[in-house]
């Protein structure tokens, strides 16, 4: 063997196919206690331990023999003595020969182990957080949807007549109902989204469909507004989940109203580019500070001025979006109110 | 309906009225297979598949349950046997796929008409009475090496690199290295692979079985190989040459000659 090789401050063996050890470096040979000679011979097995003669045979052989080469891998050698030391090597495998290259990591693996703990510790506190927020919101809903069935049997007179003023107060307990009922759904919905759970079903979605729709469930509360509203989407056509869609302009059109003083408006437009469809939802409302534009779409955050909600709409609507390889953004300028662009695939 | 062919990403080719379906163990995928095939594809209908969560089967059809235990994966194998209306074919399995291979046979028998088995072991951890030639321990061991390889590096990656729509190479190199797909998956399929006990399975196998052995398998030690030939009914056991515990890509012509030649003789060559 070349000195230079032999003596590198690192470890190099050459390996048949069949697992034998053609030639070892000295630098190896030493710091597994053997001499080089001892292990030349010898099958790989040999400086493995049980775990790594698996690894080696369901992994690291089947990839030189298909790949050529195996890149940073963890390993462990045993030394003579039992004692396991963590490596990483690199492989190559040329004329039926396997050449590894062996470096000593032994910080580098104790940090490694402490990344790897974090991160099982930190997915472990997501999948309780899930868990919990989908447990939470399922057993709320139920008493919740016995408070707002028995305050509409009541308010309909079934157990007998209804003053107006106790009409109005169970108008007012039903109002307050069904918006704890949205806002579960909201937290269950985003729950589902992180947990990856979500399922879209892509077709074909007409916009102006679609905006028909949305818009119905908003009427009321433009007119109370009186926003005028406009939309300019004719033709467009989206690949999408037509529900996750409807839940989406839903959403944006929704708080545009909320954020939009009365008199107002509120515009939705269609734009296509290339093979992406861009449809923007407008306001002429109160707009959004250049340093929140990103942070709007963080879960559970708040602009200060809506202290409605459970601030999950924007963040469930972008997730939304992207399941659907989409995207949502969001443009203000100081004084001309909002803009959220939905992009996804056009037809 | 479930479309298996898409979904374990099957492959049919060659010609002959006999099919051979060919199944990968863990840590691979179909492509294990490919210095054997070309020998077998005159003469026989050759069917490979990727379970689901190796290689490009769809992983969308991963189910954590269902593949916690090595039935789920013999299940893929009876799905794919159903789906191309397979009967009497010829079963090839290395390693863990042997034991697939088994528990498939058990449930429906027809769909076999023997079993081709490389490197198999019933239960790779020793137990009272019984060498298996491993501790418990010592798969913990290869289940720490596999987390810090693939957990460790693809992981931590993965997701920085598929929001990096920009480069798709990056992405599909990632995949490319030790064709299992996805960690988890991978530690998952190691978990039910070496924790299993198939011993109860290997009495009733009603078809005629080959034991592959190769020598000095660390995986697969003889005296499990001769385990698993004792307790077959009607099993054939064969020694190779060949080292290690991939005979089919370390040794590809011993392997196939010695397949060749079980076919021919049937099991009368004990």
């Amino acid at each position: 063997m070349d000195p230079l090789l032999d003596s590198a401050p690192c470890g190099f063996v050459t390996v048949a196919d069949d697992g034998t050890m053609l030639e070892v470096n000295t630098t190896l040979a030493s710091l597994l206690g053997y001499t080089r000679f001892e292990l030349q011979g010898w099958h790989l097995q040999k400086i493995l331990p049980p775990g790594g003669r698996i690894f080696y045979q369901t992994h690291v052989f089947p990839m030189l023999r298909m790949h050529g080469a195996v890149d940073e891998l963890y390993v462990t050698l045993r030394t003579r003595d039992g004692e396991s030391i963590p490596m990483l090597t690199n492989g190559a495998r040329r004329d039926e020969v396997s050449h590894f290259v062996f470096v000593r990591m032994i910080q580098r693996h104790e940090y490694e182990a402490q990344l790897l703990e974090a991160r099982r510790l930190a997915e472990q506190a997501s999948a309780a957080k899930a868990k919990f927020l989908s447990m939470m919101s399922h057993d709320l809903r139920t008493p919740l949807t016995a408070i707002t069935g028995n305050v509409s049997l009541l308010a309909a007179g079934v157990h007998g007549p209804v003053s107006g003023e106790q009409a109005d107060v169970l108008g007012r307990i039903r109002n307050a109902a069904g918006e704890l009922l949205r806002m579960l759904e909201d937290i269950l919905n985003f729950a589902q989204l992180e947990s990856g759970r979500v399922q879209v079903r892509i077709s074909d979605v007409r916009v102006s469909d679609a905006l028909a729709r949305a818009e119905s469930l908003v009427r009321l509360r433009l007119e109370e507004s009186g926003l005028a509203f406009s939309t300019d989407c004719d033709g467009a056509v989206l690949r999408a989940d037509p529900d996750r869609l409807q839940q989406i302009l839903l959403n944006l059109l929704s708080n545009a109203i909320k954020f939009t003083p009365p008199g107002g408006r509120v515009s939705v437009s269609c734009a296509r580019d290339g093979e992406r469809a861009r449809l923007r939802v407008q306001d002429s409302g109160i707009g959004i500070p250049s340093d929140q534009l990103q942070r709007v779409f963080e879960p559970f955050v708040q602009l200060e001025v809506d202290q409605r909600g459970v601030g999950l709409g924007l963040a469930i609507s972008r997730e939304l979006a992207r399941a659907m390889g989409g995207e949502l953004s969001a443009e203000s300028a100081p004084g001309e109110g909002a803009a959220f662009i939905l992009e996804l695939p056009a037809r | 309906m479930t479309d298996v062919p898409s979904r374990n990403n099957v492959r049919v080719f060659g010609s002959g009225e006999q099919t051979m379906l060919f199944a990968h163990g863990f840590g691979c995928d179909q492509n294990m297979w490919r210095l054997v095939t070309p020998a077998f594809e005159r003469d026989y209908r050759i069917v490979l598949f990727d379970y689901v969560g190796s290689g490009k089967s769809d992983l969308s059809a991963y189910d954590a349950e269902r593949y916690s235990t090595l039935d789920g994966y013999a299940q893929d194998v009876l799905d794919v046997c159903e789906a191309l209306d397979l009967h009497g074919a010829i079963f090839v399995g290395h390693s863990v796929s042997a034991m697939v291979g088994v528990i498939g046979a058990r449930r429906e028998p027809r769909r076999f008409s023997r079993l081709i088995m490389i490197g198999p072991s019933p239960r790779y951890i020793n137990d009272v009475g019984y060498t298996g030639g491993f501790e418990r321990a010592d798969i913990e061991g290869l289940l720490d090496l596999m987390d810090k390889n693939f957990i460790g590096w693809a992981n931590f990656l993965a997701p920085v690199i598929m929001k990096n729509e920009d480069r798709p190479e990056l992405t599909a190199e990632l995949h490319g290295s030790f064709c299992s797909t996805d960690p988890n998956i991978a530690r998952r399929f190691a978990e039910a692979t070496f924790f299993s006990d198939n011993r109860q399975d290997l009495p009733h196998v009603q078809m005629p079985a080959l034991v592959l052995q190769c020598s000095e398998d660390a995986i697969a030690p003889r005296e499990v190989g001769e385990y698993v030939w004792r307790n077959l009914p009607d099993g054939t056991f064969r020694m190779l040459k060949a080292t290690g515990h991939c005979p089919h890509l370390s040794h590809p012509e011993e392997t196939i000659e010695a397949i060749k030649e079980y076919l021919a003789n049937g099991s009368a060559a004990r």
